[in-house]
C-alpha cells in the first residue's frame, strides 16, 4: 500500500464473555445451536415489568480484561442506558456504560515485521448483546437467544497505521481473552466482532483527518483486512479528486470487503444516555481488583518474549507455541525441569513433527507427551539420528509404543564405539584409494568416503564423528 | 350487619376462622357487588369469576380439613392492571397492550398467592400511570363510588374505587407520583406508598424506574399493615429491593405516638389548598396535639420546583421504559413492511395523547443539547429536595400534609389542561424522587361529602411510625 | 419565557421517539408541549451548585451469581405473536 496516503485506524472489538448465564438474567448464555427463542425470559425479551440484575462473574471478567490490557480501573462505576430502536433490541435500549467505563487509558504491545508497537486502549466496558435477525425471502426472522449475553467492548486509540498492525492486534487480543478464559472468541460463532474507524491523511501530515468512516459488524479478521483494502481504495480516490470522504457509518453486503453507505438518520443517532436506574451503583474495591489480578496468567507477548530470551527458541517457533492455552500448557509441562539444550530442540520438534502428526494422524491412547520428550532427548544426546527419531515418533504416536522399545526393536542405536567406527573407516579407506587421494587434495571430497562409511554403519552413527575420523585417518 | 363485601380483611379472617363465613360466600358477595356496580363505576378491566370461586372453594376445603393456611387465606383482592399475571390479561390501561397476555407473574402477585389471597380482578388505571384521574385510560373512565359525577383520582383510580365500593377487600396499587395516595384520598380509603425498595417491582410495568413503588390500598390501617407484611422484602429479581428486615407492622402500629414531633409543611398549607381541606388538616393537627405530640412548622423551600423536577426525571425515564412497546413481540402491531415504519405506526396507534405527550417531552429532555438543561438539572434539584426532607426529619418524626389540595374534581373538569392536571399532584410528587414512604388516610369530608385525605410522610423504611400515627388518629375518632 | 415549539419541532421529537403523529396531533401537541417546557424552565432558577444526585438507592454492588436457570418455554415467548412465528423465530416482513 505504498501511496501518498497514510492509514489512520481505530478499532472497536466486541467480545462475548464465556459465562454460564446472561448479563442481566439467568438464562443460559450458551445458546449456540439451541432452538430459536428457547433461552429467553421476560428480562432479555424486554417484556414490560422485567428488571435487570447484573452477573457478577461477567463484571469480574471485564475487570480481568481491563487489567490484562494495562487499563486503569474506575472503582466507582455504573451502567447506563443507550436508547435507540431496532427490532433485535427488545427493550428499545441497550444497557451499556457511558462515562464511567470499567477500564480506561490502557495499552497493548503488538509485534509486526517492523518490530514492536504500543497501541493505546481508550476504554473497556461491559454491555449486553442484542437478539439475532436473519433475512431471507423478504422476511426477517428474529431470535432473542443472543439478547442479553454479556459483551465486553474494547476501544482502541486511532494508533494503527498499517493493515499488519491491525491484524497483529486482533490476533493478540483474541489470544489474550482466550488465555484468560474470558471468552472462547470463536469468530464463526460471532463471539468476537470488529468495528473499524478509518480515515486517510497525506503522508507527512501530523494532524488527525477531519473525517472518520465507521464500518460496523465485521465478523472476522480476514474480512476486516478486505474492508481496509476496499476503504483505502475508495477513500484515496475521493481524496485524489480533492474532496473529503463523507463522515458516515458504512456497512457490509457480503464478505468481499465492499462497504455501502448506511446514510440514514440513524447515523446521527442520539442515544440519550442516562444512568440505568434499575441497577444500583458499583464500587470495585481494591481487594476485588487484587483478587482478579491474582487470576492473571502470563500473557502471549510476554510468554513469547520469555521463550525467546530464556530458552533461545526462535521467534516463529515461539509464536506457534503461544497460539493458545492448550498448546503452551502442553509445551510447558513437557519442558518442566529440563535443561535449555533440550528445551530448544523440544520446541522445534513440538511445532514441527509433533504438530504435523496431530493434524494428520490419529493419536494412540497409549502415547504420552513425555514420549516426545524422551525421543528428543535421545536426539540431543546423540543416541539416535534425527531421521530415525522421526520414525520412532510416528510409531509411538500412532501405536502407543514406548520409544526405547522401538529404538531397540529397530536397532536404531547409534554406534558410539569409536573402535568399531575406526574399523569401518579403515576398511572404507582401504577399499577406495582413488577417493582417498581426491580427499587428501580437497577435504570436501571426503564426503564420499563418509557416505560409504555411513552405509556400512547402516546410518547408525553420528555423521560428524565419522567425518572427523575419516579426515583424521586420511591425513596420516 | 355488614355484607361480606363490606368487611375489612381482619373482620373477614376472624369470621372465617370462627366458621361464620366461607371464602366462597365472601368472594361471591364481592363478585355480585362488582356486577351491580361496574356498569356505573367501571373500576375493573378484567374480572376473574370462575377461577376466583374455584380457589375460594379449595381454601374452604383446606380450612375444613384443618390444613395450614396463608395469612390472607380466602381474601379476595384486585391488582392494578400494571401487574403482570400469567393467566389474566394485563393492559396497563393502554390500548398498546390490548389483548396482551403476559408469560410471567409479578412478584407481588406470587407473594399474595403464596398467602392464599384470591385475585378477583385487574383494575382500571391511567395508561402506564400517566394521569391523576383515571380519565386517560383506553378502557373508559372510572367513576368515584362516593359521587359518580366525580373522578376517583389516579392513576390507580380503579383500585381506589374497587376498594371503596367493596369489589374485593383490598387492592395493590402502584405509586410513582401519588397514584396510590390520590385515589385513596379522593375515594376515602387508606393507601400507602412504601419506601422505594421496600416492595419488589418485578413484574410491575414501569413508569419511572427510580420512583415506582408497589403498595396496598385498604379499608383501614390494620389491613394495610397486614398486606405490607406479606408483600415487603428483598427480591433477587429486583436489584433495588432492600435486604433490611420487615418489621411486624401490625404490631408496630400500636406504638404510642405521645411525645413525638409532627411537622407540618409550611409550603403545603398556603394558597391553592381548598378551604375545606385546610380546615380538615388543621383539625387533624389539633388532634395529634391532643394526643401528646409536639407540632412543628417545617419548611421545604425547594418544593416549588419539585413538580418540575419530578416530571422531567419521571417522563425521561418513562420515555425510555416505554421504548420496548414497539409492536414487535407483543402489543398493538402494524402491517408496514419496513421495520421502522412498523414501529412508528404501532406506537402511533397504541399510545393515547397523554402517553405521546409524556414520551415526547421525556425524549426531548434527554436529547443531545437539552439533557444538561433538563434531565441533569432536574436530578440536581432532586438532590436539593432530598437534603431538605432529610433535614426536616432531623427535627420531626413525621410530616403531615394534605394529600391533595382539592377534593375529587368533576369528571372532565381538567381534561383540556394537561399542565393543570400535573400541578394538582404538588404534595404527592415531592415524595417519590426522595423515596420516603407516605400514606393517605381519610380525615374528613368537604361540604359536598367528598372525602379529604391526610398525607403522613415518614423517614426511609419507617412505615411503622406512619402506621402508628394513622392508627392513633383513627382510634381517637369520636 | 414562553417556549416556542413548532409543528416541525414536534415532528422531529416524534421521529426520535418513533411515534407516529399526524399534522392535527402535532398542532395540538405543539402548544401543550410549549406550555410544559415553559413550566419546566423554572428549574433554571434554582442554584444547585455542588449538589449531585447519584442514585435513588443507597444499595451498592447488587449482583447475581453466574448460575443458569430455566428460561421461558418457547410457546410462552411467542404467545402474543402466535400467527407470526416460524420454526420458533418471530417473523416480521421487512426491508432492512
Amino acid at each position: 500500500m505504498d501511496s501518498n496516503y497514510e492509514l489512520i485506524i481505530g478499532l472497536e472489538v466486541h467480545v462475548q464473555s464465556k459465562t454460564k448465564s446472561k448479563m442481566f438474567c439467568s438464562c443460559d448464555a450458551n445458546y449456540f445451536n439451541a432452538a430459536p427463542n428457547s433461552h429467553v425470559c421476560p428480562v432479555c425479551f424486554g417484556l414490560p415489568g422485567a428488571l435487570p440484575v447484573p452477573n457478577k462473574r461477567a463484571i469480574e471478567l471485564c475487570i480481568k480484561t481491563a487489567l490484562a490490557l494495562n487499563c486503569k480501573i474506575n472503582q466507582n462505576t455504573k451502567f447506563d442506558r443507550k436508547n435507540y430502536f431496532y427490532p433485535d433490541l427488545p427493550k428499545g435500549f441497550q444497557i451499556s456504560q457511558y462515562d464511567q467505563p470499567i477500564g480506561y487509558e490502557g495499552y497493548i504491545d503488538i509485534e509486526t515485521k517492523e518490530g514492536k508497537k504500543r497501541i493505546g486502549i481508550t476504554r473497556i466496558h461491559q454491555e449486553e448483546d442484542t437478539g439475532k435477525s436473519i433475512h431471507s425471502n423478504g422476511e426477517t426472522l428474529l431470535d432473542y437467544n443472543k439478547s442479553g449475553v454479556p459483551l465486553i467492548e474494547i476501544v482502541s486509540e486511532p494508533d494503527f497505521r498499517t493493515k499488519e498492525e491491525v491484524t497483529a492486534y486482533c490476533k493478540r487480543l483474541r489470544q489474550i481473552v482466550r488465555y484468560l478464559s474470558v471468552s472462547t472468541a470463536d469468530m464463526e460463532k460471532g463471539e468476537m466482532r470488529f468495528e473499524l474507524n478509518m480515515s486517510l491523511r497525506k503522508r507527512g501530515e501530523s494532524t488527525l483527518p477531519k473525517y472518520k468512516v465507521e464500518v460496523k459488524n465485521i465478523a472476522s479478521i480476514s474480512v476486516l483486512e478486505k474492508v481496509i483494502d476496499y476503504e483505502f481504495k475508495r477513500q484515496s480516490e475521493i481524496l485524489d479528486n480533492g474532496e473529503l470522504p463523507q463522515q458516515e457509518t458504512r456497512g457490509l453486503v457480503d464478505m468481499s470487503g465492499q462497504t455501502v453507505s448506511q446514510r440514514t438518520k440513524e447515523n446521527e443517532a442520539d442515544y440519550r444516555y442516562f444512568p440505568e436506574p434499575d441497577i444500583p451503583l458499583i464500587e470495585i474495591s481494591q481487594d476485588m481488583i487484587e483478587q482478579i489480578r491474582a487470576e492473571m496468567v502470563e500473557l502471549p507477548q510476554a510468554k513469547k518474549d520469555r521463550y525467546v530470551k530464556e530458552y533461545n527458541i526462535d521467534a516463529d517457533t515461539a509464536e506457534a507455541i503461544i497460539t493458545d492455552s492448550a498448546t503452551y500448557v502442553t509445551f510447558e509441562n513437557m519442558i518442566a525441569g529440563l535443561s535449555p539444550n533440550y528445551i530448544v530442540e523440544i520446541a522445534k520438534w513440538y511445532t514441527g513433527d509433533y504438530f504435523s502428526l496431530v493434524n494428520n494422524k490419529e493419536r494412540h491412547s497409549g502415547f504420552l507427551d513425555s514420549m516426545l520428550v524422551d525421543i528428543v532427548k535421545m536426539v540431543v544426546d546423540k543416541k539416535i539420528t534425527r531421521a530415525n527419531a522421526k520414525e520412532v515418533l510416528e510409531i509411538s504416536y500412532t501405536q502407543g509404543s514406548k520409544p526405547e522399545e522401538v529404538v531397540e526393536q529397530k536397532g536404531f542405536e547409534i554406534v558410539s564405539d569409536t573402535g568399531a567406527i575406526a574399523e569401518i573407516v579403515e576398511k572404507v579407506i582401504a577399499n577406495n584409494p582413488k577417493a582417498v587421494e581426491d580427499a587428501q587434495k580437497n577435504p570436501n571430497a571426503a564426503m564420499f568416503l563418509v557416505g560409504q562409511a555411513m552405509r556400512e554403519l547402516k546410518g547408525q552413527a553420528d555423521a560428524q564423528t565419522v567425518k572427523d575420523m575419516v579426515l583424521e585417518k586420511i591425513s596420516k | 350487619m355488614k355484607q361480606p363485601y363490606e368487611l375489612t380483611i381482619k373482620e373477614a379472617i376472624d369470621l372465617m376462622n370462627d366458621g361464620k363465613l366461607t371464602s366462597y360466600d365472601l368472594v361471591k358477595s364481592c363478585l355480585d357487588r362488582i356486577e351491580g356496580m361496574e356498569p356505573t363505576i367501571n373500576a375493573f378491566t378484567y374480572i376473574s369469576k370462575e377461577k376466583a370461586l374455584q380457589q375460594a372453594s379449595q381454601i374452604d376445603e383446606r380450612r375444613s380439613k384443618g390444613e395450614p393456611l396463608g395469612r390472607l387465606a380466602g381474601i379476595p383482592y384486585s391488582l392494578k392492571d400494571v401487574y403482570n399475571t400469567y393467566e389474566e390479561p394485563t393492559t396497563a390501561g393502554s390500548k398498546m397492550l390490548d389483548g396482551y397476555i403476559s408469560p410471567y407473574n409479578a412478584t407481588v402477585y406470587e407473594k399474595l398467592t403464596q398467602e392464599d389471597a384470591i385475585l378477583i380482578g385487574k383494575t382500571n388505571c391511567d395508561p402506564f400511570g400517566f394521569g391523576s384521574s383515571t380519565e386517560n385510560s383506553a378502557y373508559g373512565i372510572t367513576r368515584n363510588p362516593v359521587n359518580t359525577e366525580h373522578v376517583p383520582g389516579g392513576s390507580s383510580g380503579g383500585s381506589g374505587a374497587a376498594v371503596a365500593y367493596g369489589g374485593g377487600l383490598f387492592s395493590i396499587g402502584e405509586d410513582t407520583g401519588g397514584s396510590i395516595r390520590c385515589p385513596a384520598a379522593f375515594c376515602g380509603i387508606y393507601g400507602l406508598k412504601p419506601t422505594y425498595g421496600r416492595v419488589s417491582r418485578y413484574g410491575a410495568i414501569a413508569y419511572a424506574s427510580s420512583y415506582d413503588t408497589v403498595g396496598p390500598m385498604t379499608k383501614d390501617v390494620y389491613d394495610n399493615a397486614l398486606v405490607m407484611e406479606v408483600i415487603s422484602g428483598i427480591d433477587e429479581k429486583d436489584a433495588t429491593t432492600s435486604p433490611s428486615d420487615i418489621p411486624q407492622y401490625t404490631e408496630e402500629m400500636m406504638t404510642t405516638i405521645k411525645g413525638k414531633k409532627v411537622g407540618y409543611v409550611k409550603e403545603f398549607m398556603g394558597e391553592g389548598v381548598d378551604k375545606d381541606v385546610k380546615e380538615a388538616l388543621e383539625k387533624a393537627l389539633e388532634k395529634y396535639k391532643a394526643l401528646g405530640c409536639e407540632i412543628v412548622e417545617v419548611s421545604l423551600p425547594s418544593t416549588e420546583y419539585a413538580i418540575a423536577a419530578y416530571y422531567v426525571i419521571g417522563i425521561s425515564e418513562a420515555s425510555s421504559n416505554l421504548a420496548r412497546m414497539d409492536g414487535m413481540r407483543f402489543g398493538v402491531e402494524d402491517s408496514a413492511s419496513n421495520w421502522k415504519e412498523k414501529i412508528i405506526n404501532a406506537r402511533g396507534k397504541g399510545f393515547g395523547a397523554e402517553e405521546k405527550r409524556r414520551i415526547m417531552v421525556g425524549t426531548y429532555a434527554l436529547s443531545a443539547g437539552y439533557a444538561d438543561k433538563y434531565y441533569h438539572k432536574a436530578q440536581a434539584v432532586r438532590g436539593l429536595l432530598k437534603q431538605e426532607i432529610l433535614k426536616a426529619f432531623e427535627k420531626v418524626d413525621i410530616l403531615v400534609t394534605p394529600t391533595m389540595p382539592v377534593t375529587a374534581p368533576k369528571i372532565g373538569e381538567n381534561t383540556d389542561d394537561p399542565l393543570k392536571m400535573w400541578l394538582m399532584d404538588a404534595f404527592t410528587v415531592t415524595i417519590n424522587p426522595v423515596g420516603v414512604p407516605a400514606m393517605s388516610i381519610p380525615c374528613g369530608t368537604d361540604s359536598q361529602g367528598l372525602p379529604i385525605g391526610m398525607q403522613l410522610i415518614g423517614k426511609h423504611f419507617d412505615e411503622s411510625t406512619i402506621f402508628a400515627f394513622a392508627n392513633a388518629f383513627d382510634s381517637s375518632k369520636e | 419565557m414562553k417556549k416556542n415549539i413548532t409543528v416541525d419541532d414536534v415532528k422531529k421529537i416524534a421521529s426520535l421517539a418513533h411515534i407516529n403523529v399526524n399534522d392535527e396531533e402535532a398542532q395540538k401537541y405543539a402548544q401543550q408541549i410549549a406550555a410544559i417546557l415553559s413550566y419546566i424552565e423554572k428549574l433554571d432558577e434554582v442554584d444547585t451548585t455542588g449538589i449531585e444526585f447519584k442514585s435513588q438507592t443507597d444499595l451498592k454492588n447488587v449482583f447475581r451469581e453466574d448460575i443458569a436457570k430455566n428460561s421461558l418455554k418457547q410457546e410462552d415467548v411467542l404467545k402474543n405473536r402466535k400467527e407470526r412465528s416460524k420454526g420458533g423465530s418471530l417473523v416480521i416482513s421487512s426491508v432492512l
